[in-house]
């Protein structure tokens, strides 16, 4: 399954910009499209367009919702075994693996290095072997 | 006297980079170890890898001979 | 159950065809090297030269690649070896293989030659192939950034188009380093392959799958080996014990101890040059070195490239050790054979039998030396050909230190002659890996072997290669055997009377060994995660009835289809073979047992492997592993 983009789409890049995987294309002021086999639904796309242009895997209209309110993965430092499948998940560089704190120091856990950056697409999280990611609002549990 | 040289870990647990040490036996080695730096660095002595002038020792009764250089090295594996 | 989904690629018609893997192929020989050598003995015929467009190269992954199972990101190349002439494979924890299978393909077969330097790019389930001429001379990391960093590739350096016989592929900053797996793609006319996709990895039994996961990454970082020194030390670690063991190879194999070791060891490096440690993507155990080399954070050298472009060419600058190893990489050459290749000609050297400008003690031309062979210009052009070459051209076969034509790894076999035999027997060549690296047992481990006995070797040797075949197949990192020899061991010391006991009872072991080879899967039909974690997880994503017995079988399976890939190749047990300053000279001159007893061990070898005595697998050894 995948989104898809319909023509009340404006060409605003702004989705080609946020899609973790670069499944949309589309240039400027002209309809995007989704490639369907790349597309892993994760909604970022729907969630940034003002123009309700996106429709989701099951055919209904996204909606957007404001930058501020995505989420953002937490890591659990205990349970994180610093194996970078996190890190290498993430198409839009975000993640990185903490640096020793002293000479010897073997202990390391990702960390969100870039929130700026950052979709809150879930994608870090499904990928963890562990189960020690979890995407949430600030402040949320 | 008997050098003893400390490597890897171990070194920062015991504090010293060398020293040296009146010993007949690498089991006399391992009870200064224990003695001076505690039973954690006498654990971490005895699970190394354990060299007398540079080869390999096997058992702790090998008898030292003066003016020797017992090294304590880690194990590793690898490929 | 799915079914891997491999591409047959025609270089010189640029087609592209699917190729099936049937259910009984992908059960009886799994993925990775083993399916490697099955579909190109199928498909290779004998006597092909490996740098013929008629060749056959094979990039695959294994069924553990894109799980998420610990230091699951190990993927495969099975070709013609270019130096032995037999069967090749080179493993690589590079990213390329986890990102191939994201893009729809589990392995490729490639065939012919592309008309002009190509890359072949495999995107979201399509493969084209592009002109990359604009590429040609640029080294492996110039390569790779022709691709945006969230692609995996797989690329050659100026060595593989030049046909270095030892030219390796590097996807990321690892290597697919042995047997000429770069000089097969360059013959091929492949600058680089490079892939994209979303596709996840399948696994069956996700429910239970993933508690078991999480307990042997639990398992991984507790154990003394894959939690402790491999991440403090890494397999640079290794130098200390292989020193006072006996068997770092120093001066071309001449002895086993270098007097300048501490400069070059594990410990040096983490005091003196480490910036970090890191790992392969999925990886747990973290036993990647990280190092500044001209300003820039790479990876830095693994025990091998230290052993011999250190004590092996008698040089003890482990940060210019460190430089050589990056423009090894660069220049895409594998640097066991390149450092092995040197030592031999610097021996050659300074017995006045062909003056190939190197010479021990003396690194300072190096750097430049690497670059001319990489182009091979001029001489250098005979140093791109390997030790076994060069020994036939200028003499010095009995220190030509390669077994089948392959430059041996960092062990001195002398004082660890199980190694000995793992490097003779090894199908690719003087492999410690393939060999079945029974130094871990007998020299530079917890464990005390008696390292000059030929008793038991034979009978381990089998189990560890027969093991190893299998963990490499199924996509899993080789370290992920460590945890066999039990943490307590290294609690107790190699010193105390039990860790002495199981060493003892080890080589006591092998009147059972042999009998196993015939009853496996029903003899070993559970599954034991403090010795072979891999079987239950591989059961667990592939929904395959798996057992240790029958993962080990496999593994057995699998080193019988190189086996008998080579002796169609005319290799034979004359090629079972060590040079003879190994065999024949002790390393020890007061200790006349430290040389490797070959002909006491063969015999046996051949006996436990169910084959005869020249080394041929029986009609009935054959029968039993269903291969054909």
């Amino acid at each position: 399954m995948a989104h898809t983009i319909t023509e009340s789409c404006i060409g605003c890049t702004l989705c080609q910009k946020v899609c973790p995987v670069f499944a949309v294309t589309g240039e400027l002021k002209e309809r995007h499209t989704v490639n369907a086999v790349r597309c892993v639904d994760c909604g970022v796309c729907g969630r940034i367009c003002a123009k309700g242009a996106v429709l989701d895997s099951g055919g209904k209209a996204t909606e957007r919702v404001a930058r501020k309110e995505w989420g953002k993965p937490y890591i659990d430092e205990a349970l994180c075994s610093a194996c970078l499948i996190c890190v290498d998940a993430c198409g839009l560089n975000c993640l990185k693996i903490s640096r020793p704190t002293y000479q010897g120091d073997i202990n390391a856990c990702a960390y969100l290095a870039d929130s700026k950056a950052c979709v809150g697409c879930g994608i870090c999280a499904d990928a963890c072997p562990l189960r020690c990611i979890r995407v949430r609002k600030a402040g949320t549990a | 006297m008997v050098k003893l040289v400390y490597h890897g870990e171990l070194r920062h647990v015991v504090g010293v980079a060398e020293e040296d040490i009146d010993a007949d036996t690498i089991k006399d080695v391992f009870r200064h170890i224990s003695d001076t730096y505690g039973k954690e660095a006498c654990g971490m002595a005895k699970s190394g890898l354990v060299a007398l002038n540079e080869k390999r020792v096997t058992g702790v009764s090998v008898r030292i001979p003066a003016g020797s250089v017992v090294g304590f090295y880690s194990f590793c594996s690898g490929g | 159950m799915r079914l891997p989904n491999y591409a047959y690629i025609d270089l010189s018609t640029g087609t592209v065809k699917d190729y099936p893997i049937s259910k009984e192929l992908f059960t009886q020989y799994m993925g990775g090297k083993i399916l490697g050598a099955k579909l190109l003995y199928d498909l290779l015929p004998a006597g092909t030269d490996p740098l013929a467009p008629e060749s056959i190269v094979i990039i695959n992954t294994g069924p553990a690649n894109g799980t998420g199972a610990p230091s699951s990101s190990r993927f495969n190349m099975s070709f013609k070896n270019v130096l032995t002439g037999g069967i090749a494979s080179a493993n690589c924890g590079g990213r390329f293989g986890v990102m191939m299978k994201k893009a729809g393909y589990d392995g490729i077969i490639l065939a012919g030659k592309a008309p002009i330097l190509s890359a072949i790019e495999i995107v979201d389930g399509a493969i084209s192939i592009r002109d990359a001429s604009a590429y040609a001379g640029m080294d492996s990391e110039e390569t790779q950034e022709q691709w945006v960093r969230h692609w995996g590739k797989l690329v050659i350096g100026p060595a593989g188009e030049n046909l270095v016989r030892y030219a390796c592929a590097v996807s990321g900053e690892r290597v697919a380093g042995r047997c000429g797996a770069g000089a097969v793609l360059g013959a091929k006319n492949i600058k680089a392959i490079a892939a994209y996709g979303t596709q996840k990895a399948e696994v069956q039994n996700r429910e239970k799958f993933d508690p078991y996961v999480k307990k042997w990454v639990k398992f991984l970082k507790s154990h003394p080996m894959t939690g402790k020194s491999l991440p403090l030390y890494g397999t640079a670690g290794l130098v200390s014990s292989a020193n006072a063991s006996g068997v770092l190879p120093t001066r071309n194999f001449q002895k086993g101890r270098f007097e300048h070791h501490r400069h070059i060891s594990g410990e040096t490096f983490a005091e003196q040059h480490l910036t970090r440690n890191s790992g392969c993507v999925s990886c747990p155990i973290r036993c990647e070195r990280r190092v500044m080399v001209n300003g820039k954070e790479v990876k830095g050298a693994e025990f091998e490239t230290v052993g011999l472009f250190g004590s092996n060419i008698e040089n003890h600058d482990l940060a210019w050790i460190n430089e050589i190893n990056y423009h090894a990489d660069l220049l895409g050459m594998d640097t066991i054979s390149l450092a092995g290749t040197l030592a031999f000609a610097m021996e050659l050297q300074e017995k006045g039998m062909a003056d190939l400008g190197v010479s021990f003690g003396d690194k300072d031309n190096l750097l430049d030396v690497i670059e001319k062979i990489a182009r091979r210009e001029g001489i250098y052009g005979d140093l791109a050909n390997g030790s076994k070459w060069l020994a036939e051209k200028y003499g010095g076969t009995e220190f030509a230190i390669h077994a089948k034509g392959l430059e041996l790894a960092a062990y001195e076999p002398r004082n660890s002659v199980g190694m000995g035999l793992g490097y003779a027997t090894s199908n690719r060549g003087g492999c410690h890996l393939n060999g079945g690296y029974l130094a871990l047992l007998e020299s530079i481990g917890v464990l005390t072997l008696d390292k000059h006995t030929p008793k038991g070797k034979p009978e381990l040797c089998v189990m560890f290669q027969n093991l190893m075949e299998a963990v490499s197949a199924a996509g899993f990192c080789l370290f992920t055997t460590h945890t066999a020899v039990p943490a307590g061991l290294f609690k107790l010391g190699s010193m105390h009377r039990m860790t002495k006991f199981v060493s003892k009872a080890l080589i006591g072991s092998r009147f059972l060994l042999r009998p196993l080879w015939w009853c496996l899967p029903w003899l070993l039909p559970v599954n034991l995660m403090h010795l072979i974690p891999h079987s239950k997880a591989y059961g667990l994503m592939t929904g395959q009835r798996m057992t240790a017995g029958k993962f080990l079988q496999i593994g057995e399976r699998g080193f019988n289809i190189e086996r008998m890939f080579n002796l169609r190749e005319g290799l034979t047990a004359v090629d079972d073979a060590l040079p003879t300053r190994l065999t024949d000279v002790p390393q020890e001159a007061d200790v006349p047992e430290s040389v490797v007893p070959l002909a006491a061990m063969l015999p046996r070898y051949y006996k436990v492997r169910g084959w005869d005595k020249n080394g041929v697998p029986k009609p009935r050894k054959l029968k039993q592993l269903g291969v054909r």
